[in-house]
């Protein structure tokens, strides 16, 4: 019986490889994963390795299935990314060793100028009621103590508001992205008017409109086989804006790149994704005030808002521009500094040290 | 391409399992050396020139050292000199990486030039024969380490029969499956304790014997997919391991585990030193020398050296007063003195850096129980950590001994073998493949 039982093994996963590997010579060859967002590897002969992972037959299907796999075996915490409770894709939160460089680099810059923080908690803290059992969440202690550090700024708390918001619709995070929803960049944005001193405004100002009905953001692609799909609403008035990719030197008239609509990465129909340098000029605002946005992505969705109270608005990313931000301030005559990034990213990236 | 790469199962192993069977019997040996080739030189072009070069420098001096010539013992000496050389060379230059398997080819060879040197066996007159025996990718790149005179026994007859073709695959596939399901998610484990912010001493223990756990399960899963290769091609290899966490003393874990390296040291440093068979001091001295260099083979970094210190240490207690007085304990207690030592000794064996081994062992004593991070982790990981103290004892083999005859059992077996390659598959795809640890030994 022994011997049966091993030769029908080696029959079968014969099959199976042989299927796998037929497969595999067969089928085309993508260069770019929808479902994992990412580019898939060529073929190099060092490289082999990754080429036939990333080209592998029913890839996303085997990713699936390894996934669905864990969960079943009791895992919650999978590819760095929890998965909660109502569809909830929430990914951890890294801590940073390099919090001193951080604190150092903008109490450095702000030296002398008038600028605001905002660091915008994660999911994870806001949404930590939609998480099973898992690692204690330290970002609010985080987000204190680097407000408590940086002592040349005007640090604006938004935890509470996104937290207060959160309990009535939970709609402040997207549940399968990174990211926050603009209802969670508008509070934001209300956090931002009420403590710069400038008269609120209502959700009923805007005209809120549904672009997608089916996005499915950075954590479904971190764990396929789970995600739901999501709306991104936006936010519209009838300002008339001028936006201007100043490096690129293209202008358009709209913040949304609604291409985007009909890609993966729909989040980054928003401002079309990141660039070193935008300038927002409102057309119905007559002042000639100005304010410097230093960012990383979750301003994008804040973007929208921030315009309607400065007649320019330029938005730095230090991902890509090399340029002293203090030099551009001086040279532009700017009112208001906002330095706006999520915790996680402002650990991870680490581009802020170049803010200079 | 490690055994466990895509490249290997779905390309490699398939084409060389078919042409391999294809070919005539006479052959065959020819097939095994150029499937050897492939295999290594997809490590890296220097790779192929300097193993293909060391083993050519072997099979060239082998003949000099047989030859009758007042120079023969220098000769003799000047061989494995030059063998330690290369090999101390790679290891301790750390800015060089280490050339794939190079610590097991390089024992191969000298162990070779030793049993001709003492007359065991005649030197090879056939450069290919040698060279296939030196680059075999079965137990090229994390052995076991083997007499030569084994493995050209069954060079020259590679004729499995039909049940060992079949029962070696099935090692072959399960050595897989603890590898890529057990072993490689205890890695990850281990990794996430390591790197936690808020280590605790449940937490650092949890570590330990995660460590322990992948050590053996991926060492030892290699070792069965070596074995049940060489099975299929009919080259019978030494067992590597005997359940060693199952062992009494550290003296019996020490001779189930890495067998053939154990047997290396016992056979061309030990005995040939004396062994024990010489003055109380002198014995002390032959372990000491056999514990450092064993420290020595496993890294280039002090912290191996201590961890060769410790078991010189401990092996020297055993068998000069423990052992006795141990003999009346129950086998409880000497089982958890076992796992006890065991442990401790990982700390050396898995931390490179001594203010890191420092930090852990201060934690790990600290016995401050105050942050619960490690429920998490045992939570998340309870299936895996049970399953791999599972397969650390004898119950899965004996359970598949007394049910191999039931037809239910037959049948859910293979079904769930099935289940499980594909998952293996899917587990690969999905980028967790990660090198055995032994490679970079």
């Amino acid at each position: 019986m022994k011997e049966v039982v091993n030769k029908i093994l080696l029959i079968l996963t014969f099959c199976i490889t042989i299927f796998f590997s037929v497969m595999f010579i067969v089928t085309k060859k993508e260069t770019f994963s929808y479902e994992e967002n990412r580019y898939l590897s060529n073929f190099e002969l060092g490289n082999i390795e990754s080429y036939i992972n990333d080209h592998f037959p029913f890839r996303s299907i085997l990713i699936s299935l390894k996934n669905k796999f864990e969960v079943s075996i009791g895992k919650t915490l999978i590819n760095d990314v929890y998965i909660g409770k109502e569809g909830y894709l929430i990914p951890t939160f890294t801590n940073s060793n390099n919090k001193d460089l951080i604190i150092d680099t903008i109490n450095n810059f702000s030296l002398n100028k008038n600028v605001d923080v905002m660091i915008i908690p994660d999911s994870i803290l806001i949404n930590e009621d939609k998480l099973y059992y898992h690692l204690p969440v330290s970002e609010e202690s985080e987000i204190n103590y680097l407000y408590s550090k940086l002592k040349n700024t005007n640090n604006i708390d938004v935890v509470n508001s996104l937290k207060l918001e959160n309990d009535k619709n939970n709609n402040m995070y997207f549940k399968s992205d990174h990211h926050w929803t603009t209802y969670g960049a508008f509070i934001a944005y209300q956090e931002y008017l009420k403590n710069k001193d400038i008269k609120s405004v209502l959700q009923d100002d805007f005209n809120i409109v549904t672009v997608s009905k089916n996005f499915k953001g950075t954590s479904s692609s971190k764990i396929l086989g789970f995600s739901l799909e999501e709306n991104i609403d936006l936010f519209l008035n009838d300002n008339s804006l001028t936006v201007e990719y100043v490096y690129e030197k293209q202008t358009t008239s709209s913040l949304y790149n609604l291409e985007y609509l009909n890609k993966k990465d729909k989040y980054s129909l928003f401002l079309d994704n990141n660039h070193a340098l935008i300038k927002v000029s409102n057309n119905s605002i007559n002042s000639n005030n100005s304010i410097v946005l230093i960012k990383n992505s979750y301003a994008n969705s804040f973007v929208p808002f921030i315009v309607n109270n400065y007649k320019y608005t330029y938005i730095i990313d230090l991902r890509y521009y090399g340029n002293s931000v203090s030099e551009f301030i001086n040279s532009n005559n700017i009112n208001d500094v906002l330095i706006l990034y999520n915790l996680n990213n402002l650990y991870s990236d680490m581009s802020i040290i170049k803010l200079k | 391409m490690g055994f466990n790469s895509l490249t290997f199962l779905i390309f490699f192993l398939p084409i060389f399992l078919a042409v391999f069977f294809l070919t005539p019997k006479k052959y065959r040996r020819l097939i095994i050396l150029i499937g050897s080739i492939l295999f290594y030189f997809n490590s890296g072009l220097f790779n192929g020139i300097l193993i293909i070069l060391i083993s050519f420098a072997n099979y060239l001096l082998s003949i000099f050292i047989t030859k009758d010539s007042k120079y023969k013992n220098i000769l003799f000496f000047l061989t494995i000199i030059l063998n330690i050389s290369i090999l101390c060379f790679f290891k301790y230059n750390g800015s060089l990486l280490l050339p794939l398997g190079i610590s097991f080819y390089i024992f191969n060879n000298i162990s070779y030039i030793v049993d001709v040197k003492i007359k065991k066996i005649l030197p090879e007159k056939n450069l290919l024969n040698y060279l296939t025996y030196s680059m075999l990718f079965c137990h090229v790149t994390m052995g076991p380490i083997t007499s030569y005179e084994s493995i050209n026994n069954n060079l020259n007859n590679l004729n499995p029969e039909l049940n060992n073709i079949y029962s070696g695959f099935m090692r072959f596939l399960n050595g897989l499956i603890k590898k890529v399901l057990i072993a490689d998610n205890l890695g990850l484990l281990y990794n996430a304790i390591m790197n936690s912010a808020h280590p605790s001493s449940p937490l650092y223990l949890l570590g330990l014997i995660t460590f322990a756990l992948q050590l053996y399960l991926d060492f030892s899963s290699y070792s069965d997919m070596a074995i049940g290769l060489g099975k299929m091609l009919g080259i019978n290899y030494p067992e590597n391991f005997d359940h060693p966490y199952l062992a009494e003393s550290i003296t019996d874990f020490w001779r189930r585990w890495h067998i053939t390296l154990s047997n290396f040291f016992k056979q061309y440093v030990y005995f040939p030193m004396g062994g024990s068979k010489v003055s109380k001091w002198r014995h002390v001295f032959n372990l000491l020398v056999v514990w450092l260099l064993t420290g020595m083979w496993h890294g280039n970094t002090l912290n191996f050296l201590i961890w060769g210190l410790y078991y010189f240490i401990i092996i020297t207690i055993e068998k000069y007063f423990l052992l006795e007085r141990m003999k009346k304990l129950p086998s409880f207690f000497r089982h958890l003195y076992v796992i006890v030592i065991l442990l401790f000794g990982y700390i050396f064996f898995s931390i490179k850096d001594f203010d890191d081994i420092i930090n852990f062992i201060k934690i790990l004593f600290s016995f401050d129980i105050s942050n619960t991070n490690f429920i998490f982790y045992l939570k998340e990981n309870l299936i895996l950590l049970l399953a791999a103290i599972l397969l650390c004892l004898r119950i899965p083999n004996k359970l598949t001994k007394l049910l191999e005859n039931n037809k239910v059992f037959s049948i859910i077996n293979i079904i769930i073998h099935i289940l499980l390659f594909i998952l293996v598959i899917a587990y690969i795809v999905s980028g967790s493949y990660s090198p055995f640890l032994y490679n970079s030994f």
